[in-house]
């Protein structure tokens, strides 16, 4: 970090600023504080994959959410192509337990999203001072706390690294560059949602072309150029980024079929798809989330979900309106107000006429993202903007250079009285202003500083109120508890029968509205009452003697209830007419009662199990028909000793089969080879693409050098 | 030189920014944009109410979290909903009595009572807040203004109030019965105010409450026939105080608070003997832990319904 080596101090400072940044959260990177809300669920759901995946397993279905359901779902939600999930293997490897290894990998794919942004910034401004102030802006804004309680930072931070490699690649059209361009865009594509990705996308080019037409020439040359040169790496990559589509579309094409639904998104959207969401999930947008993070100001109540930024940037953004107006500033700014304006759907007119004729608005809710995914980097990019502004006012004389003094005071002096008025702030805020006077007017008097003098006070003064507000903020979470996440079991094992005492009167009778469930399991839980369902469901397997076929959705659900509340030795199958089902057992005796199946039950054995796969072992005397309470789904195959049977759909979400007499070999599969195929594949080329990055990187620093 | 300024003005970055905004401004549908923003941010800043209704005293962060948060969200309200100030700042009263901070709370109380006069529980609270400061003149004024206060508007106050119907949502079916509470802040408010006047020695008014509140609260009457035999014995009426204990002896055999007077009558007419002996079952009573008065008295908090 010697004045003479720029890099070296300013890599110094990027990791101490990390490292403050890990103190600032400790409580949640060392698990002593909870992870919340959708942080939660997506912890669980990518330790469902990671430790799978670490198995050699694609879990393409998840027998332990609601009774079954598709994985697929949760795969797109986490984004299983993003081969950086790997770092969770790698730590598990070492013997680090899922929980630290998930939060560190949360960390440490935060910080290369920050690391990203520099290098954004240096391509933009070319100067590491500016570039770092909006690395250490972005690095302690509320982005950070959002890994404890969202989900946003997976498409945050891929999409910052998207920006940086187009902005690269369009600057110096490199290997490595392009690979990191299709390499994120495959990230973001492979998301359930990307649509937020496609809009910020799309925005940008128009937006670009609109600000910047005399570039268009340029970067065409510079793109056909690079393309005539890598005409194999071009086509090849495409082509995958093509098929990266194809996970989400098969998607798409499973939720249309009603087999997967998601009730609570869903709401009342009506007859549509089932991915569709109605009108009045909108009404919280990026106006609502900006109009209650307002009620924040005491940073002493800090929680999450409150959009914050550190105040260091108003005092920046406000330095800079007396500068000139730049294309650049025109640009970054139009991009985030017309992104802004479109995405507020009461009191401006956009939002409605886009949700109209712009199909895919329909699919997602959550406008106020927006602000998280890309708003809070443009505003600091906005603010960067102001500083290059404001340090490029020319001074020619000592007059201007003592008005130019002047305007920083009265700007530090507004921003302490507006503080000071408001009488909650923290006291690290008037700290910031003090100390950000010191620097602007050093910066005005164009005193020059040694590096590691510049470089200290600003790091000081942009942390030090931020890690007051985090210090709150974790006063204000909820510590650990044991039962804090629900998937902390075994993946490979099932439990045959639940053993909690069930009585009507310690089974809640009130009914949630669920948030994803296969369309049979909803419509059952929908219409029998919670007791006999859950008496019913403590058995993972059931035998029974007896069956009555109806027509898919022609089913009784009061007989059902009875069925299950007296375990009555008879089930109900899904069957169209004129197709023949067998409706009863060989047994000359059989019982009148329905043979729930447990551990001692002898006949009975689990040789093998997993996310998409159930191997039993029967032996019984006379044929009976197998229930497995899980539910049903047309990509389910079963085998009885290797020949294919017919899987049932049996009271009304679950699998059922019939198991003829004597000792049968019993195998339920889930999904198609080439469903397995897509997945795996574009895994493996995600990881190809990055690995091709980070060799072609190395190579161009070594040509470099 | 005109035209050299406003160039200058118009390349400025401030007057983008003004231009865009004035453009905004223009098509923005203001009131449309509130009337979403309003109810969605309120709702959303609502505490954990099933918490801080219970009552909690801890001392610890998360306490103090909570309550914070309950300010930030009352003073929300009170800004966005002029109409329901009054609740809303008697829940800044209670929050901060909470907290410890009892002049912020004596003022948010002044405050609802300055909003709604017909609202009882700010009267009561002021009043449990002097009376547990000692301040028993201040607090018989209040607990006296709130036992003026018509039971109906209360109800009718309560029962259109924001405020108390998130109370209500926050637990269907929950156990906030705001009629039973105010018939119970009642009681509460005469016990509190014939203590405060008996400990100012304004045994007149005492007596005459007492009175009114043994027609008012016929499951009480023990208390109320204790305190008006209180009030009889030091104005020196001691035939009546005793036919006063007697009868809050009836309705409780074991107001020991009430052996205790009638002790001290008897000795003050001469009869030595029986009063020693009731004395002696006063003091037995009174080690049982059968006192009548007392847990009203040191149990009292503020409260809300």
């Amino acid at each position: 970090m010697s004045k003479e080596n720029p890099q070296q101090s300013t890599t110094f400072w990027i990791f101490f600023a990390f490292i403050v940044w890990i103190f600032s959260f400790w409580g949640f990177l060392s698990s002593k504080l909870v992870l919340t809300s959708d942080a939660l669920s997506y912890y669980e759901h990518t330790k469902f994959f990671v430790e799978n995946l670490s198995h050699g397993i694609y879990p393409l279905w998840d027998p332990f959410w609601v009774n079954g359901a598709p994985n697929d779902f949760f795969l797109r939600r986490i984004g299983a192509l993003n081969p950086f999930y790997l770092i969770i293997i790698l730590f598990k490897s070492v013997g680090i337990p899922y929980t630290l290894s998930y939060l560190w990998f949360l960390a440490l794919y935060y910080w290369s999203g920050m690391v990203a942004f520099y290098l954004l910034a240096m391509r933009i401004y070319h100067d590491r001072f500016i570039a770092y102030a909006g690395y250490l802006i972005l690095l302690f804004s509320a982005l950070g706390t959002r890994l404890f309680d969202s989900y946003m930072m997976l498409v945050t931070v891929p999409l910052i690294w998207f920006f940086y490699f187009l902005v690269a690649f369009s600057q110096t059209p490199r290997k490595h560059f392009f690979l990191g361009l299709v390499l994120f865009f495959m990230i973001l594509a492979g998301t359930y949602i990307p649509f937020y990705f496609l809009i910020i996308l799309g925005l940008f080019l128009v937006l670009f072309f609109l600000t910047f037409p005399d570039q268009i020439p340029k970067l065409w040359g510079r793109y056909t150029d690079f393309f005539r040169k890598n005409k194999i790496l071009t086509v090849l990559s495409l082509l995958i980024l093509s098929f990266s589509f194809l996970p989400l579309i098969t998607f798409f094409h499973d939720s249309s079929q009603g087999q997967m639904i998601l009730p609570a998104r869903h709401g009342d959207a009506g007859l549509g798809h089932t991915l569709i969401v109605p009108r009045q999930t909108l009404d919280w947008g990026a106006v609502e989330d900006l109009f209650y993070s307002s009620f924040f100001s005491n940073l002493r109540q800090y929680k999450f979900a409150v959009v914050y930024v550190p105040f260091f940037s108003f005092i920046v953004l406000f330095l800079g309106l007396i500068g000139r107006i730049t294309r650049r500033a025109v640009f970054i700014f139009l991009l985030g107000m017309v992104l802004f304006c479109s995405i507020v759907p009461h009191g401006l007119p956009f939002y409605d006429f886009f949700y109209k004729h712009i199909f895919i608005l329909k699919y997602f809710r959550n406008l106020h993202f927006f602000i998280w995914f890309f708003l809070i980097p443009l505003f600091v990019l906005l603010v960067l903007e102001h500083w290059k502004i404001f340090t490029e006012i020319k001074i020619t004389n000592s007059r201007q250079q003592l008005s130019l003094f002047l305007y920083v005071v009265g700007v530090h002096l507004l921003a302490f009285l507006f503080v000071w008025q408001r009488k909650d702030a923290v006291s690290s805020t008037y700290v910031m202003i003090a100390l950000s006077l010191v620097l602007w007017s050093l910066i005005v008097l164009r005193r020059r500083k040694a590096n590691i003098g510049r470089f200290a006070l600003l790091t000081l003064l942009v942390l030090v109120q931020p890690l007051e507000a985090y210090h709150y903020l974790s006063l204000n979470a909820a510590p650990y508890f044991s039962s804090a996440y629900v998937y902390n079991f075994s993946f490979s094992t099932l439990q045959l029968k639940d053993s909690n005492l069930l009585t009507p009167e310690n089974t809640s009778r009130a009914k949630d509205t669920l948030y994803y469930a296969s369309g049979g399991y909803n419509f059952i839980y929908q219409n029998i009452d919670n007791y006999p369902l859950a008496r019913y469901l403590q058995n993972k397997f059931i035998l029974v003697d007896h069956l009555e076929a109806v027509e898919p959705n022609q089913i009784n659900t009061t007989v059902l209830e009875y069925n299950f509340l007296t375990n009555n030795n008879s089930a109900i199958v899904f069957a169209k007419a004129g197709e023949g089902v067998k409706l009863n057992s060989n047994d000359p005796y059989p019982p009148a009662q329905a043979m729930p199946i447990d551990e001692n039950s002898t006949f009975f054995k689990l040789l093998a199990f997993d996310a998409n796969h159930a191997r039993i072992a029967m032996d019984i005397p006379y044929q009976k028909f197998l229930i497995y309470n899980d539910s049903y789904n047309s990509n389910w195959r079963v085998n009885i000793n290797h020949h294919q049977a017919t899987l049932y759909e049996t009271n009304g979400a679950f699998k059922g089969v019939w198991i003829p007499a004597g000792h049968s070999i019993i195998e339920f599969d889930y999904g198609s080879w080439w469903q397995y195929l897509m997945n795996i594949l574009l895994s493996i080329l995600a990881f190809i693409f990055l690995a091709g990055l980070i060799w072609y990187a190395c190579l161009s620093v070594r040509y470099e050098d | 030189m005109l035209s050299k300024y406003l160039k200058l003005i118009l390349t400025r970055n401030i007057f983008l920014y003004l231009v865009c905004f004035l453009l905004l401004w223009r098509l923005l549908d203001y009131n449309a944009l509130l009337r979403n923003t309003i109810p969605q941010t309120l709702s959303r800043l609502t505490p954990p109410i099933d918490y801080f209704t219970e009552f909690v005293d801890k001392k610890d962060h998360y306490n103090l979290f909570i309550l914070t948060n309950c300010i930030n969200y009352h003073k929300a309200v009170m800004h966005f909903y002029p109409v329901q100030k009054a609740e809303a700042l008697g829940m800044l009263g209670f929050c901060y009595e909470r907290l410890g901070k009892q002049s912020q709370s004596i003022e948010a109380y002044a405050q609802a009572i300055a909003a709604n006069p017909d609202y009882f529980w700010p009267y009561y609270n002021l009043g449990v807040i002097y009376y547990r400061q000692g301040q028993y003149s201040k607090a018989a004024d209040y607990f006296l203004q709130a036992i003026e206060r018509e039971p109906v508007r209360t109800i009718v106050l309560l029962a259109r109030s924001k405020v108390y119907n998130d109370v209500k949502l926050s637990k269907n079916n929950g156990p906030y019965d705001y009629l039973a509470g105010l018939k119970e802040g009642r009681t509460e408010a005469y016990i509190l105010l014939m203590d405060s006047l008996s400990k100012t020695a304004n045994y007149e008014q005492l007596w005459n409450i007492a009175i009114i509140g043994i027609k008012e609260n016929p499951d009480e009457q023990s208390i109320f026939y204790y305190y008006a035999g209180l009030a009889a014995f030091y104005e020196k009426s001691y035939q009546k105080s005793a036919e006063f204990l007697q009868a809050s002896l009836q309705n409780n055999p074991n107001n020991s608070d009430a052996f205790l007077y009638l002790s001290m009558c008897f000795q003050a007419v001469g009869r030595e003997d029986l009063a020693k002996e009731i004395l002696k079952k006063a003091y037995l009573l009174h080690e049982q832990g059968s006192d009548t008065i007392k847990p009203y008295l040191t149990a009292a908090r503020v409260r809300f319904f």
